[in-house]
């Protein structure tokens, strides 16, 4: 099974795929939390609308999602600070907005149909060396961010409010939090593809609470189950020629009927 | 000796409502105030004024003499919200960690927890009788316990002022008296108090301040000057006080009665 590993395609994909998997699957901790897990859903949205209109202008649709991703995140803060919304509405308004960009911008200039679908289902295995050494940096930003910030994310993500009243800066690391959201969404654009990004922020995040384990654990676990997804999902899409981002998505699925079939399984043993 | 709470006519709206009205009244080192009012009458919000959540439209709050948007010196406040966030019930996380985050309003930016912060968690457990749960799931707690692990979360500090909004709610008749021990053994020990009370008689003893709230502040005193006034004279809060602590049947639970164990 090794020999895969010997195509330089396929060592990217797996590098990238894995250090992608444990941003998402660390964000996605703190976002299923706070009740914020559609935001990855929102901002795949918001960097469709910089895909198209990157493809419109002929900028590299990698950077037209990052600038989209980046604004349309903050506005989303933004928006909810300003109004009295939810956070989920507040991601409405924006990500509905940018697609709403990026689906006009499509049937005026109607020449772009192929390129746009890597984007959207993902092209994991076409991932360039720049993108490769970029999701590196990504993920080692989110990891240096959770482990120096540990003690007040978990806090606020506990009880917001009042960790307002222990000094800490809330405004700050939900933006922080926010951003690299956005940034690591981008990032797993190619691996999974915009409309199934959110997966990996989600599944493992889900599969990991069932768990039970205390929060560092659950973190560790959540980084686990995404990066076996992606080593066992491309794995197995190459020997039998399947697409890549719906075998990782279907992974995580399976990992999470496994996490609810453990815990049955456990409170029977217990109940004994 | 200064005051150690200054609020000078405080106004706050929430858009275009007006929920609470020239408030002022300052707080001692010391005091122990009991603060009454109807629902929606604007007491969470005075609190949240006085912790710098929210920010009034009028008037000036100060602490220790420092204006409440200058303040920094968190680990001072305790603080017990009316309502938990409301996390659900796989939240992973131990007691033991839920404590300790109190610990980091006395640290600076990148927080860590030294060894001395794991002793001052089990010590403020210890005040609120939960040592046992140290490493229990907050989740798997009853309600009453969860709460007195958020009270032990703001006693880590071992804060000057303790503000506490409704924090018995759910906690039962023996916590409660143990609790208000507890609150009148800190106030002793000088720390001052700020309570939400809908129920004053179960304090009735330690109060030396009442505050009654309705978008106005409509009385701020003694407990018995609160009392003795005419327009007083139904209020649930004053019952003891005019009838004494007779211990019988429907008043068993008070706390004065427990004490005496007349029931
Ligand atoms: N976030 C908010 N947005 C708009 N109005 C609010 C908000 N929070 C409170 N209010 C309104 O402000 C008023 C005062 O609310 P507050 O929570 O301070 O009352 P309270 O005295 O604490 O009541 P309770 O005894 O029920 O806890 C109420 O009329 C309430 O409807
Ligand atoms: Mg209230």
């Amino acid at each position: 099974m090794l020999e895969i590993l010997e195509y330089a395609f396929m060592q990217k994909a797996f590098i990238t795929g894995i250090v992608i998997a444990i941003a998402c699957s660390l964000l996605g901790v703190f976002l299923v939390l706070r009740r914020y897990a559609l935001i990855g859903d929102g901002i795949a949205h918001i960097s469709f609308g910089g895909v198209a209109t990157g493809l419109l202008f002929n900028i590299t649709p990698f950077f037209g999602a990052l600038i989209f991703s980046l604004i349309g995140s903050l506005g989303i803060l933004n928006i909810k600070a300003k109004t009295n919304l939810y956070g989920d509405s507040a991601i409405g308004i924006v990500s509905h907005s940018s697609l709403g960009i990026g689906i006009f911008i499509l049937s005026v200039a109607n020449g772009f149909n192929i390129d746009i679908l890597s984007f959207l289902f993902g092209s994991i295995l076409a991932i360039k060396q720049s993108e490769m050494v970029l999701s590196i940096v990504l993920a080692v930003i989110v990891i240096a961010v959770i482990y120096f910030f540990y003690n007040e994310l978990f806090s606020i993500t506990f009880d917001e409010n009042t960790s307002k009243t222990f000094g800490i800066k809330t405004g700050f690391l939900n933006t922080l939090l926010i951003v690299l959201t956005a940034l690591t969404i981008v990032g797993s654009m190619r691996v999974v593809g915009l409309m199934l990004a959110s997966s990996l922020i989600i599944l493992p995040a889900a599969s990991a609470l069932q768990l039970r384990l205390s929060f560092k654990k659950t973190l560790f676990a959540s980084a686990i189950i995404a990066v076996l997804s992606v080593i066992l999902g491309l794995y197995l899409a190459y020997m039998f020629d399947f697409a890549v981002s719906g075998t990782i998505v279907l992974l995580n699925t399976i990992m999470f009927i496994l996490t609810q079939i453990y815990k049955k399984v456990k409170s029977m043993l217990i109940k004994k | 000796m200064g005051n150690l709470v200054e609020i000078k006519n405080i106004s706050f709206n929430f858009g275009s409502t007006e929920v609470l009205s020239k408030i002022n009244f300052s707080i001692s080192k010391g005091d122990f105030v009991g603060l009454i009012g109807p629902n929606g009458s604007g007491k969470t919000t005075l609190i949240k004024l006085l912790l710098g959540l929210y920010k009034p439209q009028k008037g000036s709050i100060k602490i220790n003499g420092k204006d409440i948007s200058e303040f920094s010196d968190w680990g001072k406040i305790g603080y017990v919200p009316q309502k938990a966030t409301n996390f659900s019930d796989t939240f992973p996380a131990s007691v033991q960690e839920i404590v300790l985050t109190g610990s980091l309003s006395n640290k600076r930016f990148l927080k860590k927890y030294t060894s001395k912060d794991y002793d001052l968690a089990l010590e403020a457990l210890k005040k609120v009788e939960m040592q046992d749960f140290l490493n229990r799931r907050i989740g798997e707690l009853s309600g009453g316990q969860q709460q007195r692990v958020f009270i032990a979360r703001a006693l880590i500090t071992n804060p000057e002022i303790l503000i506490l909004d409704e924090p018995t709610t759910g906690v039962d008749q023996e916590t409660q008296t143990k609790f208000y021990d507890l609150l009148h053994t800190l106030n002793k020990e000088g720390i001052s108090i700020i309570i939400v009370s809908h129920d004053l008689q179960r304090v009735t003893k330690y109060v030396t301040k009442v505050a009654s709230l309705n978008k106005k502040l409509d009385f701020y005193g003694s407990h018995k000057e609160f009392c003795s006034h005419p327009d007083h004279d139904n209020e649930h809060h004053c019952l003891i006080i005019k009838k004494g602590h007779e211990c019988k049947e429907p008043k068993c639970d008070e706390p004065a009665c427990m004490k005496e164990k007349k029931c």
